[in-house]
């Protein structure tokens, strides 16, 4: 009865294998290529977005970034890994995923299980306080009033246990600053509430600084680079305290690398490369980026091995910070 | 203040994006009204996945322009085949189909979309103004209000929506514990995953939903008869005419968008209950020579214009709060959010453009479904021709493949399955769904907040009472109670329904 | 009126069953992550317990409610909303489940090509339409259809299958 139903569905079959038999003679990329990315929407996602399409444009075909959050990043590293190593997915590498949760225990893969094809773009952090705070003036006394008043200040570092939260972590417990991280998930929120007194400080990036820089003042720029200090309007930097951190570079800020499955053929890897660093080359790309509020990557795939593993070995030695904090905390309550 | 968020929406709004999907969305939404068993809900559920790869004005414009659409078109379909196509008109029924056996069809369907216009044009000027004052106010909200107002979000449905307040508050604790599936974002830990990857940011609303209400639907559509008939409508094109019989009623117009927008703004109420409550008032008001019930033109004004003047009024709270009115505006928060904005106050400071690009095109959709309404009726009536035969697998197809898209995920298809069949489960055993969005969507905003207060509180709950809005909140909340309570016994005792129960419970 | 009792039944059985599950949850795997106890900032169990419990609670609510109901109301009111729907009714959306649910699961492994138009063909062909051609026609035509509109407008990748099959648009 279904014969005619049948017989069509194998023709329409047999055309397209045909259609998609000549297509695979042709040259990479015959279809779109996803770029997995593991953080909502936002502007980091706009970030991935500014990319993929000039990568688009150089690859000539389409780039759509698929946002796939959750547990800390590893949901969309997990699910990247397990598409095929055919070159049509690339996974928006970020330091949360790709080197803190492993760090953390969360994850069993290393950085230098993937292929790399380029850096794309770091993101830097402040902390921020209020702008008519009367107890104290910088961030050192804050410390100070801090480790006067154990336990007393709130902050928030957006997520538990991401980047921002390690290296505040790190910070307070180089001035023996006992405070309570009070988790939010949009960044939004936690600017009103800083702004309305809730929040004695709190993480923010140099996007959301942006959108509304006289609301905060800002305390502690968490990176050395001069480009970081800028993004803040000169407010001091971690350089500047007296206590080492041991953070420098990329090490204290937020970055992406585009990375493909370690077991991608090498001449894909190559057009997605060349592809990759033409797209971030380009002028237009440059100023998008810097117009969102992230500092723009200029190393290639030979520098990952050297970059990645620098910031790998310094977050590595600073992991106990977010352990002595909840011990702290507990010993409080 | 309220002029800079119009002109700071002007120019993402003038767009040809933003416009033509706000004029595309009008056409969708009038074909999913007029569809009996779609709605302005199902059209925004299918086509969310679509509207979230565009830029947030556009999309937002495509989505309530389908809201706006949907709204109304349910009375072409009351007027012409005596079918509600939603809830939402069956009080147009009572006046729109015996004037349609008058041979006034055409005047009908005229009348019922020149009001709908108007009574959304009203309800919107009431968001531009109102909706910016309510975000002012609550700009200095902080945790303890927002749970708070989340726990009055869940109670106001169940109490004011009609149907089984128990059943109600069931639907939307189920939607509440589905909505804790994933990794808890304070501890870190991970809850009912199962040890499943694909669980670790929980269940993708939008599977969730489209299995709930749409799957079931179209299951529920598998029983009918008239799968293969092509239903007879006769082809009735307004005239410019009508705007003016509907001017006429100018009084009950402005009356009716008020009652509308009022019921609108209050959490729970919805457009079902403001159409029937206006309808209500104005057969009180008629003069002695309409008749209602027969064919009067004002029941029609009435009825139509209040229920689109519920999405202006429902868009208040679900903008400058974050808390939704019902499904349809919960599916837009839910959307909002997918698309990277908070909605509430921080959103009317940090992103004056898409606030002010959400009232133009609340606005423009008005005014574009007049101009659609009146000049493309008869490719409605067209569409009211197709056989289910066609309908349900492209929808259930548009169903599967909207899910898929989301997040390349065949797992969210499976997810979107399983709760068809829940769906199927709940309706059969008259469960209202509505609540499990709310609950959905509220959930996590109750849940983070309430802890986040305990977190900055420096003596435990006593948070929640030393704020004096959230004190205040806090009472609203025990009366809420108290009247859920109330209402379980008396309805215990005289359990017949109303025209209006009736509706409310045929609202999915 | 037997049948509409059951599904009731059914409703708060699975409620229940929900319930049930969060509970044995936060006994074994939440108290093995060490998140059910302790402040609010590690306890991920007491919310959802919280709510489990107040399901609970409304279940037995629930339950009293139609067993009064099922007392006060013999049969004598005959059920106004039983729209005389036949096995045969049922028959037809349990069959259009089937397939649907067929269809997700073959999905990933023939991909979106070959799977769909067999899968809208079965569901026309269950709600009655005998006309062959007309339904591998209109099939076809609806499976291309959709699939042009997502895969050129919205840069989706439809699932490819085993096979790699897609249509270079």
């Amino acid at each position: 009865m279904k014969l005619i139903g049948t017989l069509k569905g194998t023709l329409l079959a047999g055309a397209i294998m045909a259609a998609s038999a000549t297509a695979a003679l042709a040259e990479f990329p015959e279809r779109n290529i996803e770029i997995i990315h593991p953080w909502g929407p936002g502007n980091a996602m706009a970030m991935s977005q500014v990319v993929a399409k000039a990568m688009g444009e150089e690859l000539g075909t389409d780039l759509p970034v698929i946002s796939l959050p959750g547990a800390a990043g590893t949901k969309a590293q997990t699910t990247a890994m397990g598409r095929p190593a055919d070159g049509y997915t690339i996974f928006d590498g970020y330091v949360a995923p790709l080197v803190l949760q492993p760090i953390l225990g969360n994850a069993d893969w290393s950085f230098n299980d993937f292929k790399p094809l380029s850096a794309a773009v770091a993101n830097a952090f402040a902390i921020a306080g209020q702008v008519d705070e009367t107890r104290w003036s910088s961030f050192e006394e804050m410390m100070a009033y801090c480790k006067e008043n154990r336990g007393d200040l709130r902050y928030s570092s957006g997520s538990r246990n991401n980047l921002p939260h390690m290296v505040i972590a790190k910070a307070l417990q180089s001035y023996d600053c006992v405070a309570q991280n009070v988790p939010y998930t949009q960044d939004g929120n936690v600017f009103k509430d800083l702004g309305s007194g809730v929040l004695d400080f709190s993480f923010v990036n140099v996007g959301n600084f942006r959108t509304n820089p006289d609301e905060v003042k800002i305390l502690l720029v968490l990176s050395e680079l001069e480009s970081s200090k800028k993004a803040f309007l000169g407010a001091p930097t971690i350089d500047e305290l007296d206590v080492d951190l041991g953070l420098s570079n990329l090490g204290p800020m937020g970055w992406t690398w585009w990375i493909v499955h370690p077991d991608t053929p090498d001449d894909v890897t190559e057009e997605l490369r060349s592809a990759m660093e033409r797209a971030m080359a380009r002028p237009e790309v440059i100023e998008a980026v810097e117009a969102i509020g992230f500092v723009p990557l200029s190393w290639d795939h030979t520098k990952y091995e050297e970059i990645v593993g620098g910031v790998d070995a310094q977050l590595n030695s600073m992991g106990n910070a977010l352990a002595w904090e909840e011990e702290e905390l507990k010993k409080l309550n | 203040m309220i002029f800079e968020f119009l002109s700071a929406g002007l120019d993402v709004f003038l767009s040809p994006l933003a416009l033509g999907l706000t004029f595309a969305g009008i056409i969708i939404g009038l074909v999913v009204g007029a569809m009996p068993g779609l709605g302005p809900l199902m059209g925004i559920i299918l086509l969310l996945p679509v509207a979230i790869g565009l830029p947030p004005v556009p999309a937002m414009g495509f989505l309530i322009a389908i809201f706006v659409g949907g709204s109304c078109g349910g009375s072409i379909s009351a007027i012409l085949l005596r079918i509600p196509g939603t809830p939402l008109a069956a009080a147009t029924l009572f006046d729109g189909y015996p004037m349609a056996q008058k041979g006034r069809a055409s005047d009908a369907i005229g009348i019922a979309i020149t009001s709908s216009a108007i009574g959304g044009l009203i309800g919107g000027v009431v968001l531009v103004f109102c909706a910016p004052i309510l975000a002012s106010f609550a700009a200095n909200f902080a945790p303890p209000e927002y749970a708070m107002l989340a726990i009055m979000g869940l109670f106001a449905i169940a109490v004011i929506s009609g149907g089984s307040i128990i059943k109600g508050l069931l639907a939307g604790s189920f939607g509440l514990l589905i909505a804790t599936v994933g990794t808890d974002s304070f501890s870190t830990g991970l809850r009912f995953t199962f040890g499943s990857n694909n669980l670790l940011n929980g269940f993708h609303i939008v599977a969730v939903v489209v299995g709930l209400f749409a799957i079931s639907e179209m299951a529920a559509q598998m029983t009918k008869r008239d799968l293969l008939k092509t239903p007879e409508v006769k082809v009735a094109r307004p005239g410019l005419q009508t705007i003016g019989l509907t001017l006429k009623h100018y009084g009950n117009l402005i009356r009716s968008s008020a009652i509308g927008t009022f019921f609108g703004a209050i959490p729970g109420a919805g457009g079902v209950i403001s159409s029937f409550t206006s309808y209500a008032v104005a057969k009180a008001a008629a003069k002695p020579g309409e008749k209602y019930g027969e064919g009067a033109e004002g029941g029609i004004v009435a009825t139509e214009a209040a229920n689109n003047a519920t999405v202006g009024g429902t868009l208040v709270p679900t903008l400058s709060l974050g808390i939704p009115g019902d499904a349809s505006s919960a599916m837009l928060l839910g959307a909002l959010l997918i698309l990277g904005f908070v909605p509430g106050p921080a959103m009317f400071e940090n992103n004056p453009d898409v606030v002010g690009g959400i009232f133009m095109v609340y606005l423009a959709s008005n005014v574009f479904l007049l101009i659609a309404g009146i000049l493309l009726t008869p490719v409605f009536v067209y569409v009211l021709r197709v056989p289910k035969v066609y309908l349900i697998p492209s929808i259930l197809l548009l169903c599967s493949i909207g899910t898929f898209a989301l997040q390349a995920s065949v797992f969210d298809l499976q997810v979107m399955l399983v709760f068809g069949l829940i769906g199927i489960l709940f309706r059969a055993a008259d469960y209202p769904l509505a609540p499990v969005v709310i609950g959905m969507i509220l959930g996590p905003i109750l849940e983070a907040n309430f802890r986040r207060s305990l977190l900055i509180s420096r003596d435990g709950y006593w948070i929640f009472l030393d704020r004096p809005v959230s004190a205040t909140l806090v009472a609203v909340n025990a009366l809420l109670l108290a009247a859920m309570v109330y209402l379980t016994i008396k309805r215990m005792r005289g359990s017949k329904k109303s025209d209006l129960a009736k509706a409310m419970s045929a609202e999915e | 009126m037997t049948s509409s009792r059951t599904l009731k039944l059914a409703a708060l059985g699975f409620l229940l069953a929900v319930i049930v599950i969060v509970f044995w949850q936060i006994e074994t795997d939440l108290k093995e992550q060490g998140i059910a106890s302790g402040g609010p900032y590690d306890n991920a169990a007491s919310y959802p317990y919280s709510i489990a419990v107040f399901v609970g609670v409304l279940l037995v609510l629930q339950l009293v409610i139609e067993l009064l109901n099922d007392k006060a109301t013999p049969q004598t009111e005959a059920p106004e909303a039983a729209e005389d729907i036949q096995p045969s009714d049922i028959r037809r959306a349990g069959m259009m489940l089937a397939i649907f649910a067929v269809y997700v699961m073959v999905l990933t492994t023939i991909g979106y090509h070959l799977a769909t138009a067999p899968m809208i063909y079965a569901i026309m062909w269950v709600c009655g339409m005998r006309n062959l051609l007309k339904i591998a026609i209109s099939s076809v035509a609806i499976a291309t259809g959709f699939a042009f509109v997502f895969e050129v407008f919205l840069n989706v990748v439809l699932p490819l299958g085993i096979w790699n099959i897609f249509i270079p648009w």
